[in-house]
């Protein structure tokens, strides 16, 4: 998918005076931060539980290579094959090379964000496959010709009028005539339309959520149980996931699952959390008849070893989305690719380039939300910050920002340059602003004052005042 | 080309592995003891905190102690659904030794596994979760499992745990390896993707139903 991350600024211009999307943001903004809240009230272990992932993950991460050579013998032992791919451009040739192999027309998919970040889709439609999304919110965006916006609730972004449209758009015609007025008439018309995909395709192929190193079993968490129609009806299963994925053991991956869906949905586990090892056994019957595991590097190998290593930890809950004020303020699609939000802005320049996603580190106020609710603890504005610094180093900055900030950081140098011009500045805006106290007006901050007042200072300075009063203590003592 | 790949990721690993901190911990040491992490407590017996979550994620549960009565809940709820009396059974002793009625159209799952209401046992239930697990057998297709409307799952009283890892040992303890499929299932098929609001049904069974069975 091509990038458009450096429109972010523009995008949520747009983001931010539409109606239908302010509406379904506001809808999902207070549920998921309710249902978290709520499932971590039940769980007085989450906090030792979020000490114990962290554990887990920095011991995976430092034998990472050791722990990916044990499982992929584990797959091969039970007759599955790993490849690797160190681009998208590999990744997909794999995929599509699997499909050829196995002499395939019609592929059913479960959600993968990794899929997502290679392209996959676009790949496979370019091969002639015919490719169904089996995951609702996918279904939904695959029918709209969009990205996901939440990497949870893909089609977060809908209201349950465009998606009746679209469904009518889609399907309506002989087979299906009823009306779609509310949640249950598209769930239906969705579990009808996709029965028979499921049940014709040639090929599935689903994300991972971990791969268990110990017994060469991929996991795969649903609510829907699309991921296992996927994965047990056709004659091949391949499952895509990055490299960072695994871990040790079945006791480690019970570690990450507990603050997985609590994270993420709110619920204390998934409707359905499945680990598939190997294609079926020769008696069995169902199951697939060959087994692929597609381990996809795309720059993760490089992150291990700089100062972004500790966003591998990453288990893709979508809780810092649902607790960033920016994204909920514009949504996921402003971001420009595949994942949105806190998380989105540290990996995306990091895999389309810090030249075209800078801007992204940008999009934060850095206020630390999404490290507080974090399950992994992942630094994530500190990460912010470290693309911050490199696009100033690299001076991708734009040249009055740039020079603006050299100007600052000349005079804050120099504290007593500093603090006279501060407090002639502070003077002459409390005598603009007279008796209101407030500014409607500020030159060079129109973006600022265009929706709120600016308060003005109430004459002196916070050092003079502190100065004042250490004065008055040293007296009094 | 995949090895050149393989060869050149591992590469990379190891240089980035270089320079980190050194790792803490051995690979061979965590492999063969798979320590457990902080487990949540569980209390109670378990057959009611198991039957408390059932509830909770939307299951309906039964008790029966003889084969007969397992078929016998099993008319009733059907009956109640309003569903009729087929159902596809996948093979075990307990559940291949319930005599059905003439009334009651039993499948095998050698004929097809489409069906509107499958039986199955499960391997073992999890207390902390409210959750049954499922291997795929030769004599239980998954499919089973995700294909149909109703869900009927019988699981055995002695064979509820308390916490997740326990089912991992109990799996370690009676099979050879890991199954194709092991699914931990909590409750009915559901999805919240249009406007946030929970609906069951969406691509799996509809309803799931729960027999627990003590001899």
């Amino acid at each position: 998918m091509r990038a458009h991350s450096q429109a972010f600024p523009q995008r949520a211009q747009v983001a931010l005076l539409d109606e239908r999307l302010q509406a379904a943001l506001a809808k999902a903004r207070g549920g998921f931060v309710d249902k978290r809240r709520a499932a971590l009230d039940q769980l007085p272990e989450f906090e030792q539980l979020r000490v114990a992932a962290r554990e887990i993950k920095e011991h995976t991460l430092s034998h990472l290579e050791q722990y990916l050579l044990q499982f992929e013998q584990q797959v091969e032992l039970s007759g599955g094959k790993v490849h690797w791919a160190a681009d998208p451009a590999e990744a997909c040739e794999i995929a599509v090379g699997l499909c050829r192999d196995a002499d395939a027309q019609a592929v059913t998919k479960g959600k993968t964000m990794v899929g997502e970040e290679i392209g996959l889709n676009e790949a496979l439609e370019a091969a002639s496959l015919r490719v169904i999304e089996t995951d609702l919110g996918e279904y939904i965006i695959q029918l709209a010709e969009e990205p996901p916006s939440h990497i949870i609730a893909p089609a977060v972004h809908k209201s349950r009028g465009e998606i009746a449209e679209l469904f009518q758009a889609h399907h309506h015609g002989e087979e299906f005539t009823r009306p779609l007025e509310t949640v249950p008439d598209i769930v239906d018309e969705a579990r009808k339309v996709l029965r028979d995909e499921f049940l014709g395709a040639d090929v599935g192929i689903t994300g991972a959520n971990m791969l268990i190193a110990d017994t060469g079993s991929t996991a795969l968490v649903t609510n829907e149980g699309n991921g296992d129609l996927t994965a047990s009806l056709p004659r091949v299963h391949i499952v895509i996931a990055s490299i960072e994925k695994v871990v040790p053991t079945l006791e480690d991956a019970t570690v990450l699952l507990r603050l997985l869906a609590r994270s993420a949905t709110g619920q204390s586990i998934t409707s359905y959390t499945s680990f598939f090892t190997g294609p079926k056994r020769s008696e069995d019957i169902g199951g697939p008849e060959q087994f692929h595991v597609v381990l996809v590097d795309n720059g993760r190998s490089e992150m291990l070893g700089n100062a972004f290593r500790e966003m591998l930890r990453c288990i893709r809950c979508g809780a810092c989305l649902n607790h960033c004020p920016v994204y909920g303020a514009v949504g996921g699609h402003a971001y420009g690719w595949v994942y949105p939000g806190p998380m989105g802005s540290v990996l995306t320049p990091l895999m389309i380039g810090l030249d075209e996603g800078h801007v992204l580190a940008d999009a934060s106020s850095l206020c630390g939300r999404c490290e507080a609710v974090c399950p992994m603890s992942i630094p994530l504005p500190s990460l912010l910050r470290e693309h911050r610094l490199q696009s100033h180093r690299d001076g991708l900055m734009k040249p009055l920002a740039r020079s603006m900030l050299g100007f600052w950081a000349a005079i804050a140098r120099r504290p007593r340059l500093y603090r006279w011009l501060v407090e002639r500045k502070s003077r002459l805006l409390h005598r603009i602003a007279g008796k209101r106290g407030y500014l409607r007006h500020v030159p060079m901050a129109g973006g600022w004052t265009c929706s709120r007042d600016l308060p003005a200072p109430q004459g002196g300075s916070f050092v003079a005042e502190w100065q004042r009063r250490q004065g008055n203590k040293d007296d009094n003592a | 080309m995949s090895s050149a790949s393989r060869d050149r990721i591992l590469a990379a690993i190891r240089r980035s592995q270089n320079n980190q901190p050194k790792a803490e911990g051995s690979i061979e040491e965590r492999l063969k003891l798979r320590p457990r992490g902080p487990l949540p407590s569980v209390e109670g017996e378990l057959e009611t905190v198991l039957i408390d979550r059932l509830l909770a994620a939307a299951c309906s549960v039964a008790h029966a102690s003889s084969p007969e009565q397992i078929g016998e809940k099993i008319i009733q709820w059907l009956q109640q659904q309003d569903a009729g009396l087929k159902l596809l059974r996948s093979s075990s002793p307990l559940l291949d030794s319930i005599d059905w009625p003439d009334t009651v159209e039993v499948y095998d799952p050698a004929d097809g596994v489409d069906h509107i209401t499958t039986l199955t046992e499960a391997f073992c239930a999890i207390a902390e979760t409210g959750s049954l697990v499922k291997l795929s057998s030769n004599k239980s297709p998954t499919a089973m499992n995700f294909l149909p409307d109703n869900f009927i799952c019988v699981v055995q009283r002695e064979r509820i745990v308390r916490h997740i890892e326990d089912a991992w040992e109990q799996v370690r303890a009676e099979t050879d390896g890991m199954p194709r499929a092991l699914n931990i299932i909590t409750g009915p098929s559901r999805t919240a993707d249009v406007e946030q609001t929970i609906q069951l049904g969406a691509h799996g069974p509809r309803l799931m139903h729960v027999i627990i069975y003590c001899n």
